[in-house]
């Protein structure tokens, strides 16, 4: 595995633009799409964090199922009462998941090492699924990249076609005004498009209550909904919307259980149950547990806030609204820098099973707002 | 030898447009209802909320304003209730939709997605 300088193809900014990527630049005009470089890997090490990503999605799916018949436990991962309540009765359903996605920190050589896993609103999917296959092809048509995320994508939503048309339409909302969350949703809404289903965005703050119903803008019911936005916040912020929410019999995507494999908490659970499994970093909730470089993270913390280093060279606590939550303390994983930015592995999930990566880098040692996205290709 | 890669990656509707695309046209203006003369008042000057009275029931609106809203410029009121989804009112009469229950708390904190 290697990071390699590249040219820029001509026009590059027209041709992102072109295919509506308004996040290849931040709100502060500097870049955050990588043109200059790409990441290199082999079809072995491509199969590698395939493999892991397959052994880590069976561990969390047995680490959830615990927890479900563990009300204290869920508690624990930062459930409220109402949530756990939510996420038992949505994993003894089934209700399905649609897409996730494993952050993993590898060298290139060992295994690679789940950092943790973006289970309940994960971003960052369009540069993924389509921005970087653009640039892939436009390279090189016959190249090849470690992603058909976007032929799962549509047939994940085939399969649950039918059950929404029955509701007559999906609807997909987040905070409009977030490039990146706005990006994910209007890309699950065209895979939506293709797979049949009609679709409709609406800004969170759009969603109504009325006659104790979810309703859109023009007052129809809300049967199916795709939400950007946590679980712990929709349960928490408006009585009447989240008893709304509750009471009638909406499908959610991701699901209410998703909350529980998305908490860092699980990370400890995983640990305990699989020691010996490779791709897991020791972590606890007890900070004296770990002998050595570690990082304390908030159990629902998002974007890197929050998270606590504590590194023979560096001691720091990063900032932002997750502060009052309990941490984890995880091991420090082996990063690398490659040209001065570490990068994080995030293996993404569609209906349960990998099927591409996205490559993040960052200058700084936690991957937060400032990081970069940078293609990558096999070689 | 077998690619990890799609053949193929087309888009229906490009981009951000996509599902807006799949939607019905929006109304091209709105108002924020309230279920309380205290509510309203919380997001607009007094001359400003305007009391209706249906079923028995009195509920106010604010001004019209244009709905698009990244446009902020173009609601006349701080939108505090509306937006914040602080309010505790309830649905009045299940007459009028009651709007911003959520993304108080991802618009406060600026960390949603991850």
């Amino acid at each position: 595995m290697r990071r390699i300088a590249v040219p820029p193809r001509p026009n590059w900014v027209g041709r992102l633009e072109a295919i509506e990527f308004a996040g290849w630049r931040r709100k502060d005009g500097s870049a955050y799409w990588v043109e200059d470089a790409c990441f290199e890997l082999s079809a072995d090490e491509v199969e590698t964090l395939h493999e892991a990503a397959v052994v880590c999605e069976t561990l969390v799916a047995a680490a959830v199922a615990r927890a479900m018949e563990d009300p204290a436990g869920l508690a624990q991962l930062g459930l409220s009462d109402r949530l756990a309540a939510l996420a038992q009765v949505s994993w003894r359903r089934g209700d399905p998941s649609l897409y996730g996605r494993f952050d993993f920190a590898w060298d290139g050589s060992g295994p690679p090492k789940l950092l943790e896993y973006n289970a309940d609103t994960p971003t960052a999917l369009y540069e993924a699924a389509v921005v970087q296959w653009r640039w892939l092809i436009d390279r090189d048509p016959e190249a090849d990249q470690y992603n058909s995320i976007h032929e799962n994508l549509i047939e994940a939503w085939r399969k649950l076609a039918p059950a929404i048309a029955k509701g007559g339409r999906l609807h997909l909302t987040s905070l409009q005004e977030e490039i990146d969350d706005a990006a994910t949703a209007a890309y699950l809404a065209d895979c939506a498009i293709q797979a049949g289903i009609e679709t409709c965005l609406i800004d969170i703050a759009d969603i109504g209550l009325k006659g104790g119903r979810l309703v859109d803008l023009e007052d129809r019911p809300i049967t199916h909904l795709f939400k950007l936005y946590p679980w712990e916040w929709l349960v928490a912020e408006d009585e009447a919307f989240a008893a709304a929410l509750l009471a009638t019999d909406i499908g959610v995507l991701e699901p209410p259980w998703r909350v529980a494999a998305a908490s860092k908490g699980l990370l400890v659970d995983l640990w305990r149950a699989a020691t010996d499994c490779p791709y897991l970093l020791p972590t606890f909730w007890n900070e004296a547990a770990i002998i050595g470089d570690r990082v304390g993270k908030p159990i629902l913390g998002r974007e890197g806030a929050n998270v606590k280093l504590r590194f023979t060279d560096q001691v720091r606590d990063g900032v932002g609204p997750f502060g009052g939550q309990p941490h984890v303390w995880q091991a420090r994983a082996a990063m690398p820098a490659f040209d001065g930015r570490t990068p994080v592995f995030g293996v993404w999930i569609v209906a349960g099973a990998p099927c591409g990566l996205g490559i993040r880098e960052d200058t700084a040692a936690v991957t937060g707002e400032g990081a970069y996205f940078i293609p990558h290709r096999i070689a | 030898m077998a690619r990890w890669r799609s053949s193929a990656v087309a888009l229906a509707a490009l981009g951000a447009a996509a599902g807006v695309a799949g939607c019905n046209p929006q109304p091209e203006y709105r108002r924020n209802g309230y279920a309380s003369r205290a509510d309203c008042l919380r997001d607009y000057p007094a001359n400003q909320c305007e009391s209706t009275r249906s079923g028995g029931v009195s509920y106010f609106y604010g001004p019209w304003y244009g709905n698009q809203r990244t446009a902020t410029t173009n609601d006349p009121g701080p939108g505090a209730t509306a937006v914040n989804g602080r309010s505790q009112s309830a649905d009045p009469a299940g007459s009028v939709a009651r709007r911003g229950g959520f993304g108080g708390t991802g618009r406060s904190s600026g960390f949603h997605g991850g």
